[in-house]
């Protein structure tokens, strides 16, 4: 069938060429269509749902929203689980699907929940759909720079600052195509505030309620329809808007024998900020900003160049002196990521080109090679567009590492039109007429379409695995799998259409024989020897093999730990490093360029206090003549996306290009560099990571580590107890590490508690009480001001005086319904306590858990083994169960599947193999040469010191199938000649004969073979020495693959001939007389 | 041809050459980072955002995924102490730790209360016709008008009164010649009579004396203020026609306020007549009138659950700035009043020195040497700026003011990298010592005992000043004086079971080395200080101080967490650092 595709595709080759042409514009098309993102979004299929209760304790909001709200928002159609946390202000119930539901039809699932929760929530308190949006769609950061020098007046105040960015600036980037939402950050919200003091309210005998009422009152326009007069119509406007603070001074609250009592009388009325949750903070001086949430799905290059483009529009309507200086922009890293893979892509190619030349040294038939290169990319990238895939560092991997391979197709297959040619003109003895070149074009294009065909599905199938791969590690890499596959379908397709094509039209004389090739000609000489001594110690070769493969074995799984021991204690250092195995890590990290410090502080610290270490630690880093600028941010901005406490710094460090850096400075010599200077100040512990790792960090509410012990119950305090309980039972079980169980952190609380019957002596009812603890010491937004496009709250609370002391809060009055006032402390219990700081729950019941990671034990057996002690010595009361979750489901999972799959996919390739040859001992022999092929990536993995991680192991994976392809083209040709050498010979073929016969053919095979991972091995290099930012990712993909091939190269040119000669002189042996 | 293929191979290996050198460079770079900052050891690993998980080795935090950040040993401020958190000189300065010594002084707050003036009770005075008559004249036209003593107020013509008036001068008139003795008498006694008559009618002695020279054309009897005051009500208007016993005017006298104050129930412990009371009033904004409490009202309002407090006040306003008499209405005006509560001799910190984000207040004791401990303490009185410390704290420590709460935090996160199970266990060993009672001595027990305390103080003192030599000379002697212990004392002597355990620790032998000599000291002198805290009531060790040092196991390995030791005078010498950190230490009482 595929030497009919072949013939077909060459007796059509202008259809071919248009088919082509057509996927060259359509490809393009979707090379620009295609989004693109720094790293693929990990974050889980979820909707947000967030709930302002502005003031209220955790408690309250646990109590009161939280759980009301979670238990109505489960059995959504495609709810995996609902887990929600309470903190101070706020409830934010995190809704996780599976993640085939579509999150629109998700988050249309939640809003109709929505739409009637609204009778189960204390009044006042509306549950919001957060946006449709995630913490990494946090694209672009700015601040309002002040250049005080062109100011009006010197200078403009936070509050007005705040005033620009949320009525101007944030509405106008809000407007931006493809943008979630702005959020706002820092400076202070202006807001009218009615300050009482309670003694002059008690002196003139008014009540707070009256108060409230009057102010409420006092700000409306209304309409009063039209009047005519003489055919003419008026419009009727009332106008009674408060616009400044004389006309919230004026206010009158009661009339007391014909005297007004205006408002002025028993308050101050000032302009101050509200009361508020963040703050920004760059290069230790407040400012304002905002955040620009980026759609999910969203194109985050264009988008930031679309905001860019607004910020840019709008610049000159700022007021003067004002200007949006970002302080992080992801669009650097984007580009710079996607810089680098350009210019690997580029080097790759040039590298292919170049050991192409050496090779064949045949100019023209370079364009065969190079032309479906680019053209199975964008074939690549057609899919991608269709699969709805965004472009970014990993999905760009997988075409990068995909090069080699991918031209692999096209060189077999121009070497083997070219051999043939060069034989066919050499017979012929004159230069060949176009008809005959196309005669050896086809059928040299027959004979290895098959085989290639073959070995490129091996290689698509030998990926499969890394589609099993599940939660983060499956987002992280599905996309590079897809992207790798894709092309790989793309070149297998164009290995069998355009490129017999192209070779019949450009595969002309003068050949140049591989004996006239100064490079073949000096490697023949080095492998014609190598290869006789090799048939000639077949032991010593097949001994050296083992040999190596048992060394590579040690470096990998190490030796067992009593040895390590011994080693440790004969002081033979090398040996026990040596003999460690090799560590290994989730992932290693995208360097993105910039810094994340992220400190938290006591739940206990104050927001004041929070600012004061931040402005300290933003002006200690700014010092460091690598930062450009430091922009710390404490709380939360005012989105969904941002669930942060006060407590919490995020500090955004830009850095400068590492090429300005001072000499011999490295990432982490700066990060040990920075932490030095910020343990300077205690009270928390410095830690160090990236925007983009900290964004992801921030989305994930589940249990991160292997075995996570969840315990659900009603009482917090009980669970806690109990999880210290389990914690200790599993610190007890043999292979736990790092068991962590989560604490509720300790909040000052101070609780103002009604005394019923004292309260009763004055006729008081608690509300009457907590009224003054609400709007007296809270404050309360009682309207807002409607002044043109700007909206500002107007609050009334007690004065200073009367609220800031805690000591004399007892002192605060509280009026009676018989007139007289009593202060609080007579009618209420005022205590300091300590509770919790946030609550966490899932499914409607509060949650607490204890993880731990895994060593040196099997995942399943420390797990059963853990159920079972904690069955047995961990009684748990009525209303507690203990639920288990954690990584070790994924890998337990992960194990199941690849223990399908793996032997799924090697029996596939078996058979694959086996309908190549027809003879399942040659297929057999062809799957042997994968381990060797891996020892070559063993060694190179170790001498650069990389870790197992999943990364490597995606790139054994490849590594697994580009040996097999290696070797499939070697044992073709060897069976070839010795088929050749039995057929010139007949009977008389002898053992001799044989090894005559294997010479010739592995001799034959040394071009296209070198080729082979010589392009390979070329199209990785780049990627090799590239220090620029992605090519850490890429890396520990690429090491496997180039150390492999290295190894396969030897193997398959000296061992495995050995090991064909072996095999068929038993098989000789067997059969003497045949 | 050949030149094309030179070039080739030399192009070829220039690449190969560069992609090597490049691979190794970027390659094995990334490999080696993470050996950096060898030269210093780290103590353990702890997680920035859960700070209660730690490690050994480096690694990732198991809840959140986070690097552990190294920690340091010898880094300042992450030592793991239960109660002491050390900080370098640079971090005291970052965070700007002041602290300020406990002191004994007296306190004050103030009690706000609300209340008004009221004119003062005693005086004031209601005018009321005595007669019925008819006004013919009014001279006070509105309330609030000042009148002086004497002035006239108004004029009553009174039928009634001007009957009595005649009368009483018709018998004015001198006795006539032929009236016999007894007539004069009859008429004295008859104008006396009518004297007193025209006094109950409201007439003073002035006017009745002035009646001889009174016109008998002017019927109206004049009504004078008898003291200088302001009408507060007027009822009387011209030419009413008033009954006997209406009243006319009141006359209040405001050269003296009274302030009625509200007291709640929970506050009237505090109040007590001579309490001094600040008092600022809203028509008269920017003046403070101080003045004690004249009185507490003995009963309490029911329905405010309150009682009443005077306070007596000249009159503000009287004697105004233009030098000007005012006798302005003053009442019922709208005051507000700080009663000045105290207590004297008390230990007292700022209250800034308190931090109560926990179940209980504690405050951080500077030891010096960068050492702040944590102490929780019990408070009292709570004045304005400093509160009253009933326990916890002696006076002359200094405790923090600023920063503390970062000190905390930091205080917290070293507990939380012990671990709960550990901090609960690190229990000094000092806290089981109870005092005992005195027990006499005999001459010789004494001298024994004196020789040893002063002999370990000598070493004690040496040891602080980094010499062996002091410690070298007494060791010797300590030794041999010890080892006769039991001759001197009775086996069931109730000294013996710690001069036993001084025995068994003090095995003191002469060295060059500082630092075995302070190991060897801290064994004796911690069995030593017990000894001495035990028996402070008797004679050898009356005149000891003893002192201990909460880190002692960070001046030497193997020590124990808390080092005591003895001294003759202050100040704290602390042996086991010596100059290293001289004043880390804080006395301990027995």
């Amino acid at each position: 069938m595929i030497n009919s595709i072949i013939r077909w595709s060459m007796r059509n080759g202008f259809l071919v060429v248009c088919a082509t042409l057509f996927v060259i514009g359509y490809g393009s098309w979707a090379l620009v269509r295609t989004p693109v993102d720094a790293i693929p979004d990990l974050s889980e299929n979820q909707v947000v749902v967030f709930a302002d209760w502005m003031g209220r304790s955790p408690q309250e909001v646990e109590d009161q929203v939280t759980y009301p709200l979670s238990v109505n928002l489960q059995g959504l159609a495609g709810v995996k689980t609902v887990r929600a946390t309470s903190m101070f202000g706020f409830s934010l119930v995190t809704i996780i699907f599976e993640d085939d539901v579509d999150n629109y039809f998700a988050r249309t699932r939640v809003l109709e929940r929505l739409n009637y929760l609204s009778d189960v929530l204390p009044s006042g308190v509306t549950p919001k759909l957060g946006p449709d949006a995630t913490g990494l769609g946090w694209v672009y950061q700015y601040y309002l720079k002040v250049d005080p020098a062109k100011s009006t007046k010197g200078g403009y105040d936070l509050g007005e600052l705040r005033a620009v960015q949320d009525f101007f600036v944030r509405y106008q980037l809000q407007s931006v195509q493809g943008v979630a939402e702005v959020a706002s950050i820092g400076g202070f919200v202006r807001q009218y505030q009615i300050e009482i003091s309670p003694k002059r309210m008690r002196a003139v005998g008014v009540s707070l309620q009256e108060v409230l009422e009057a102010v409420e009152q006092s700000n409306l326009n209304v309409g009063g329809k039209v009047m005519e007069e003489n055919g003419v119509e008026f419009v009727v406007r009332g106008l009674g808007l408060v616009n400044s603070l004389k006309d919230l001074e004026s206010v009158v609250i009661a009339s007391r024998n014909g005297t007004p009592i205006f408002l002025k009388e028993i308050a101050e009325v000032q302009i101050g900020g509200d009361f508020r949750r963040g703050a920004l903070d760059v290069n230790g001086h407040e400012v304002v900003g905002g955040i620009v949430v980026m759609r999910n799905g969203e194109n985050a290059k264009q988008v930031i160049e679309r905001v860019k483009e607004k910020i840019s529009q709008i610049a000159s309507s700022l007021p003067p002196g004002v200007t949006i200086v970002p302080f992080y922009d992801r669009s650097e890293l984007i580009d710079r990521t996607i810089d680098t893979l350009k210019h690997a892509l580029t080097e790759e190619i040039i590298l292919v080109t170049l050991a192409h030349i050496i090779f064949l040294w045949h100019f023209r038939s370079i364009l065969i090679v190079t032309i479906p290169l680019p053209l199975s990319i964008l074939i690549s990238f057609i899919l991608m567009n269709r699969f709805g895939m965004t472009s970014n560092i990993m999905s760009l991997s997988g075409i990068a590492i995909a090069i080699g391979v991918l031209v692999d197709a096209a060189i077999v297959m121009t070497e083997n039109v070219i051999r043939h040619a060069e034989r066919a003109e050499s017979i012929k003895g004159s230069p060949l007429s176009a008809r005959e070149r196309w005669d050896v074009t086809l059928e040299a294009s027959a004979q290895v379409g098959r085989p290639i065909f073959f070995a490129m599905v091996i290689i698509i199938l030998a990926f499969v695995p890394v589609f099993a791969l599940h939660g983060q590690e499956g987002k992280l890499f599905h996309p590079l799998a897809f992207t790798k596959t894709f092309a790989m379908i793309g070149s297998t397709i164009l290995a069998i259409t355009i490129v017999p094509v192209l070779a019949a039209w450009l595969v002309k004389g003068p050949f140049h024989g591989e004996h006239e090739n100064i490079v073949m000609r000096s490697l023949l000489a080095l492998y014609n020897p190598a290869l006789r001594w090799s048939l000639a110690h077949r032991k010593s070769v097949i001994a050296g093999a083992a040999a190596l493969l048992g060394m590579a074995v040690i470096l990998w799984i190490g030796l067992p730990k009593p040895v390590q021991r011994w080693f440790h204690d004969k002081h033979w250092h090398t040996a026990a490093k040596v003999s460690a195995g090799m560590g290994s890590e989730f992932m290693p990290p995208l360097n993105e360029g910039s810094l994340l410090f992220m400190p938290v502080l006591l739940p206990s610290v104050s927001l004041t206090e929070v600012k004061r270490i931040m402005a300290w630690q933003d002006k200690v880093m700014s010092q460091v003549p690598e930062v450009t600028s430091a922009a710390g941010k404490l709380g939360r901005a005012e989105s969904a996306t941002d669930p942060a406490p006060v407590e919490m710094i995020e500090t955004t460090i830009l850095l400068k290009p590492q090429s300005e850096w001072r000499k011999g400075l490295t990432r982490e010599k700066l990060v040990a560099e920075l932490t030095e200077k910020l343990t300077q100040a205690p009270g928390y512990v410095p830690g160090f990571l990236q925007p983009i790792e900290n964004r992801i960090l921030m989305i994930s509410t589940g249990i991160r580590a292997e075995v996570g012990v969840k315990i659900l119950g009603e009482n917090l305090d009980e669970l806690q107890q109990k999880a210290f309980e389990v914690e200790r039972v599993v610190r007890s079980v043999q292979g736990a590490v790092g068991v962590a169980a989560s604490r509720v952190q300790g909040k000052p609380y101070l609780q103002i508690e009604v005394d019923r019957t004292a309260a009763a002596r004055f006729g008081l009812r608690p509300a009457d009480v907590l009224e003054v603890v609400e709007t007296g010491l809270g404050g309360r937004n009682v309207t807002t001001t409607i002044e043109g496009r700007q909206r500002y709250p107007i609050q009334v609370r007690f004065n200073r005086e009367a609220r800031d002391d805690i000591e004399s809060l007892g002192d605060v009055l509280v009026a009676t319904p018989a007139g007289p006032h009593i202060p609080l402390g007579q009618v209420a219990k005022i205590s300091r306590v300590v509770g919790p700081s946030e609550i966490a729950s899932e499914n409607g019941r509060l949650r607490v858990f204890v993880q731990a990671n895994v060593q040196d034990r099997d995942l399943g057996g420390f797990v059963s083994d853990l159920k079972e002690r904690i069955g047995k010595e961990v009684a748990l009361p009525a209303g507690m169960t203990i639920e288990w979750s954690g990584q070790y489901e994924n890998q337990i999972r992960a194990q199941r599947t690849l223990t399908i799959i793996v032997p799924v996919v090697l029996f596939t390739i078996f058979l694959l193999l086996y309908i190549v040859y027809r003879n399942l001992k040659e297929a057999a022999h062809v799957i042997l040469a994968v381990p060797f092929a891996l020892t070559g990536g063993v060694f190179l993995q170790y001498l650069l010191g990389y870790n197992l991680s999943v990364a490597v192991w995606v790139g054994y994976i490849a590594l697994f199938g580009t040996a097999i392809q290696t070797g499939v083209v070697m044992v073709v040709y060897l069976e070839e000649a010795v088929e050749k050498k039995k057929h010139e010979l007949g009977a008389a073929f002898n053992h001799d004969h044989l090894l005559e016969a294997i010479m010739d053919g592995a001799r034959l095979r040394l071009r296209p073979k070198v080729m082979t991972v010589a392009t390979i091995v070329a199209s990785l290099l780049p990627i090799m020495w590239s220090t620029r930012p992605g090519a850490e990712i890429m890396k520990p993909l690429a090491t496997p693959v180039i150390g492999g091939m290295i190894s396969s190269l030897i193997h398959i040119l000296i061992v495995t001939p050995v090991i064909f000669a072996w095999l068929r002189e038993r098989e000789m042996q067997r059969q003497p007389h045949n | 041809m050949k030149a094309k293929w030179i070039f080739i191979v030399v192009a070829l290996l220039i690449a190969a050459g560069y992609a090597g050198w490049r691979a190794g460079k970027s390659g094995l770079g990334a490999g080696t980072a993470n050996n950096d900052g060898g030269s210093r050891k780290v103590a353990f690993y702890q997680s920035p955002m859960h700070p209660w998980i730690k490690s050994e080795e480096p690694g990732n935090c198991t809840i959140c995924g986070m690097a552990l950040t190294p920690v340091y040993e010898g880094q300042k401020g992450f030592e793991v102490a239960s109660d002491v958190v050390t900080l370098s000189r640079n971090t005291i300065n970052v965070i700007h730790v002041a602290t300020v010594p406990v002191t004994r002084t007296n306190l004050t707050r103030g009690l706000a209360a609300v209340g008004s003036a009221e004119n003062d009770e005693r005086q004031r005075r209601v005018i009321s016709a005595y007669v019925e008559g008819r006004i013919d004249e009014l001279r006070v036209t509105f309330p609030g008008q000042v009148v002086k003593q004497g002035e006239l107020l108004a004029r009553l013509y009174s039928p009634a009164l001007l009957t009595a008036e005649r009368e009483y001068l018709s018998l004015l008139d001198a006795p006539g010649e032929g009236e016999s003795r007894g007539l004069t008498e009859d008429r004295t006694r008859l104008r006396e009579a009518a004297e007193q008559r025209l006094r109950r009618l409201g007439m003073s002695p002035e006017q009745i004396a002035a009646l001889g020279s009174k016109a008998t054309t002017n019927s109206v009897t004049d009504i004078h203020a008898p003291f200088t005051g302001t009408v507060l009500e007027r009822m009387a208007y011209e030419g009413q026609y008033v009954a006997a016993g209406e009243k006319l005017f009141t006359i209040g006298d405001y050269s003296r306020l009274w302030f009625q104050f509200d007291i709640y129930e929970r506050d009237l412990a505090w109040i007590k007549p001579g309490t001094i009371a600040r008092i600022t009033t809203s028509s008269n904004p920017g003046k403070v009138y101080e003045a004690p409490v004249s009185f507490v009202e003995p009963s309490i309002n029911p329905e405010t659950r309150s009682a009443r407090v005077r306070v007596e006040v000249e009159n503000p306003l009287i004697g105004a700035p233009n030098g000007e008499l005012r006798h302005e209405l003053f009442n019922r005006v709208y005051a507000e009043a700080a009663f000045i509560l105290s207590v004297s001799n008390v230990l007292a910190v700022p209250r800034t020195a308190v931090v109560s984000a926990r179940a209980e207040p504690l405050v951080y004791v500077d030891l010096g040497g960068g050492n702040y401990q944590q102490r929780k303490v019990q408070l009292g009185f709570r004045g304005e700026e400093l509160v009253e410390i009933v326990e916890g704290l002696e006076e002359g420590e200094k405790v923090v003011t600023t920063g503390s709460m970062l000190i905390d935090s930091q205080a917290q996160l070293n507990q939380q990298a012990v671990g709960p199970e550990e901090t609960s266990a690190a229990t000094p060993q000092a806290d089981a010592r109870t005092k005992g009672p005195p027990i006499n001595l005999t001459a010789e027990q004494t001298t024994f005992l004196r020789e040893i305390v002063d002999g370990a103080a000598k070493a004690a003192d040496g040891l602080a000043a980094d010499r062996v030599t002091e410690f070298n000379s007494a060791a010797p002697q300590l030794a041999e004086r010890l080892a006769h212990a039991e001759h001197i004392f009775p086996a069931e002597h109730a000294w013996m079971g710690g001069l036993k355990k001084l025995g068994g620790a003090g095995k003191l032998k002469p060295t060059n080395d500082l630092r075995e000599a302070r190991a060897q000291f801290i064994a004796f002198s911690n069995a030593l200080s017990e000894l001495a805290l035990h028996a402070h009531d008797s004679e050898p060790f009356k005149a000891t101080h003893v002192y201990k040092c909460p880190m002692t196991d960070r001046s030497m390995a193997g020590a124990p967490k808390n080092g005591f030791w003895i001294q003759l005078s202050g100040p704290v010498r602390n042996p086991f650092f010596g100059a290293e950190m001289l004043d880390c230490g804080a006395e301990v009482k027995p």
